[in-house]
């Protein structure tokens, strides 16, 4: 039964939880859950305030599943819940917490910059960061320190492979204001993560095409 | 070249897209729908629905009808010959001499009765028909009423 489930579409799924189905509601938690909850983590960085954000998007999400309208899809109407409950989380956050890195909640770079705490560069160097940390530690660090609206156009598009249209869906923006976030998300995490490319040498290098 | 020169874009995006998903802890699915309340669930129409029903017990009972207007001739002689045959019957229980008088009058009772029993098809095939529109009808009202008491909710 879970195994016909897991072929069904996103609409026929959403039908049969409509219909009262348990089964359909539990086919599209286990679709999503992991999109969901790693958008929501990426945005708010804390495990269990992501995982909290994650439960109430799909309580949200079922309980007034009548109210979703097919012209979008599921998953750009689930992710747009999602989005708005990890920003509220960060706009309800934001007096209580300071970053180093200016204000993660900012909405545009130069109001992130003037909440930007200048420290002496005493860190770790590039290849101690390296030695530290995984790489992946280090990348999903630098998309930390992306404002928000950036950091969740770089998780759809790069991690859940979304469209700019389904991204402008989820997020409710143009598509126009979509690219123009990755492209400064791009730009930001070349500078973030530039210390780790010293020359040819790094591992990070660009596949071979 | 600089020694720290920037990623390419290309190399940014293959970095980007080796970052996994993460997943929540077990049982998060169970702990979704613990708070979830979906629609009661819209019951399977197995039974036949009570319009159907309605339209068979009215062309049913049509039928009934129209066979006992049919038939309305031998259904009056069979009544006739059920009464006739009933009143011989007593009378023959009520003589004075049961004999052979008796015999005769049973026999002529048990011919009249004969008659109206299901034996006679032009008598029966009517009734039938029309008890089976009869249960129809009874089913019909019963579905008929529920359904209004479940749309009133």
């Amino acid at each position: 039964m879970r195994a016909d489930l897991s072929e069904l579409s996103d609409v026929d799924l959403v039908q049969l939880a409509l219909g009262g189905r348990d089964a359909g509601a539990r086919a599209l938690i286990q679709r999503y859950e992991r999109p969901v909850f790693s958008l929501v983590l990426r945005m708010v960085g804390d495990h269990e305030v992501a995982e909290e954000l994650a439960q109430d998007t799909f309580v949200r999400a079922l309980n007034r599943l009548d109210t979703y309208r097919t012209e979008l899809k599921f998953s750009s109407w689930l992710f747009r819940i999602a989005n708005n409950a990890a920003i509220d989380h960060l706009r309800r956050r934001a007096p209580e917490t300071v970053s180093l890195d200016g204000d993660r909640g900012a909405e545009s770079l130069e109001a992130a910059a003037e909440g930007a705490i200048q420290v002496a560069a005493d860190g770790p160097s590039p290849l101690e960061a390296l030695e530290a940390s995984e790489l992946g530690a280090t990348i999903a660090e630098a998309i930390a320190q992306l404002r928000p609206a950036y950091r969740a156009c770089v998780q759809l598009r790069f991690i859940e492979d979304q469209s700019y249209e389904a991204i402008a869906e989820a997020l409710d923006l143009p598509i126009g204001t979509v690219k123009t976030h990755l492209h400064r998300a791009k730009l930001e995490l070349q500078a973030l993560l530039r210390p780790l490319h010293p020359g040819g040498s790094s591992p990070i290098a660009a596949p071979e095409t | 070249m600089h020694p720290n020169h920037p990623l390419s874009d290309v190399a940014l995006e293959a970095l980007l897209r080796t970052l996994p998903r993460e997943a929540p802890t077990m049982g998060f699915a169970d702990r979704v729908m613990a708070q979830v309340r979906l629609p009661a669930a819209v019951p399977v129409p197995r039974r036949i629905p009570w319009r159907t029903l309605v339209g068979l017990a009215a062309l049913d009972l049509a039928v009934a009808a129209g066979l006992l207007v049919w038939f309305a001739d031998d259904l009056l002689h069979g009544i006739g010959d059920l009464l006739r045959g009933g009143a011989k019957l007593a009378v023959g229980i009520g003589s004075i001499d049961p004999g052979a008088t008796l015999r005769a009058f049973a026999y002529d009772g048990i011919q009249g009765v004969g008659a109206a029993l299901p034996g006679n098809t032009s008598l029966a095939t009517p009734l039938l028909i029309g008890a089976a529109g009869a249960l129809l009808t009874i089913a019909s009202l019963g579905r008929l009423a529920r359904s209004a008491s479940a749309s009133s909710r």
